[in-house]
């Protein structure tokens, strides 16, 4: 009696773990997806946005000088159960400053979920050898790392210039005096302006 | 098994490299020392072409030994050492960095100074271009001209520099005739 019960409870098991494992994952929102990508990828820097020049608060001028960017579709696709498919791509551009020791690398990043779409900024100072990462999640509004404050802006004036939806980026802290402690960088346009911990500031003119 | 043992000798043979033997070392002379003579700590001023001044101190002056191996196709049999002095000036607002390397080794730049990436050499056979030069008022002996070989025209960088043995770093001219001048 006890081996028939046994074998009951073990069949109802397995009945539950099949029921489970049936379950349908919802489609993909191919037309939100669509959206996601399509506001994503207003990030990307215009290819009509060269080099740039920077002047500090003491006046001195130097230049904010793109070093590569390139944007990739992945191959990797992923397929619902209701036969859509969907790909994730990235857009990268990488900068360097002509006499200061700055170095910046950005990641503009989709997907198939909403967690893919994702703006991840790098900040190096090859003096300090100081390296601080953070990233922003464009649907859900929000900094994904605990290093920073990361805002958007409707819009910014930097040099009499007028720049549209900016982020702006506040690191928590900062290993020397002399690291990056806020960056902007503004839609299609790219980095528009950093400051130093140690209170100097670069703003593209 | 026959290319085993092709692939055994040829391990062999790999590991019948004699140690490479010291061929030559080559120091620094005092009179090559003259050419830098900046000392740990020392701060000096420089303006910017608007009047802006600022500190930059000397944060590094170390000297080492850089080995060369002569260059062989399986087995190099000798090598070289030159000595090497790394000196460092550095400031915080605006945030520079320029280093002076000076070599022992005939085949290399005998000075190179590096403004971030942008590097100025002066090699042996370079005369001052001026006995003397008075910049601000300021009057400035021996100075070597170092012009960059840069093409660079989308950028603000370095374009020139002016080098005393005695006073270092006299004055940096960027692309955009922009200044940076040393205070005497």
């Amino acid at each position: 009696m006890k081996k028939l019960h046994l074998k009951s409870s073990a069949l109802i098991l397995l009945i539950l773990l099949s029921a489970v494992s049936c379950v349908d994952e919802p489609c993909f929102d191919i037309a939100q997806l669509d959206k996601y990508s399509e506001e994503t990828k207003e990030w990307f820097v215009n290819d009509t946005v060269g080099n740039q020049q920077l002047i500090d608060i003491n006046g001195i001028k130097q230049s904010l000088v793109p070093i590569s960017s390139n944007e990739n579709v992945f191959e990797e696709t992923i397929e619902d159960d209701c036969g859509n498919t969907y790909g994730r791509f990235r857009y990268q551009i990488q900068y360097k400053t002509s006499i200061t020791p700055f170095y910046f690398k950005v990641n503009i990043n989709g997907g198939y979920e909403g967690d893919d779409f994702y703006i991840e900024l790098e900040c190096v100072n090859n003096q300090t050898a100081n390296q601080i990462i953070t990233a922003y999640n464009f649907i859900s509004k929000t900094c994904t790392k605990d290093n920073a404050v990361i805002t958007e802006h409707d819009e910014l004036e930097i040099q009499n210039k007028t720049y549209y939806n900016v982020l702006k980026i506040t690191f928590n802290s900062t290993p020397s005096i002399n690291d990056i402690k806020t960056l902007y960088y503004a839609k299609s346009f790219g980095i528009i302006k950093f400051t130093q911990a140690n209170g100097n500031e670069y703003e593209v003119y | 098994m026959y290319k085993l043992l092709i692939v055994i000798m040829l391990f062999t043979l790999a590991s019948c490299c004699d140690d490479p033997v010291l061929d030559n070392k080559y120091t620094l002379t005092d009179e090559e020392k003259e050419y830098v003579t900046y000392v740990v700590s020392d701060t000096m001023t420089y303006t910017y072409s608007n009047g802006f001044e600022f500190d930059m101190r000397v944060i590094l002056k170390e000297n080492i030994f850089i080995r060369e191996d002569e260059e062989h196709r399986y087995c190099s049999k000798s090598y070289f050492i030159y000595e090497s002095q790394l000196i460092r000036i550095a400031s915080n607002v605006p945030q520079f960095q320029f280093d002076i390397e000076l070599n022992a080794e005939v085949n290399y730049p005998f000075v190179k100074i590096s403004i971030n990436d942008y590097a100025f050499p002066i090699y042996r056979e370079l005369l001052p271009e001026f006995d003397t030069i008075s910049i601000n008022g300021n009057l400035f002996k021996n100075v070597y001209s170092i012009g960059a070989n840069y093409s660079d025209t989308m950028n603000i960088i370095p374009s020139g520099l002016l080098y005393s043995k005695e006073d270092g770093i006299i004055q940096i001219t960027m692309s955009d005739n922009e200044k940076i001048t040393l205070k005497k």
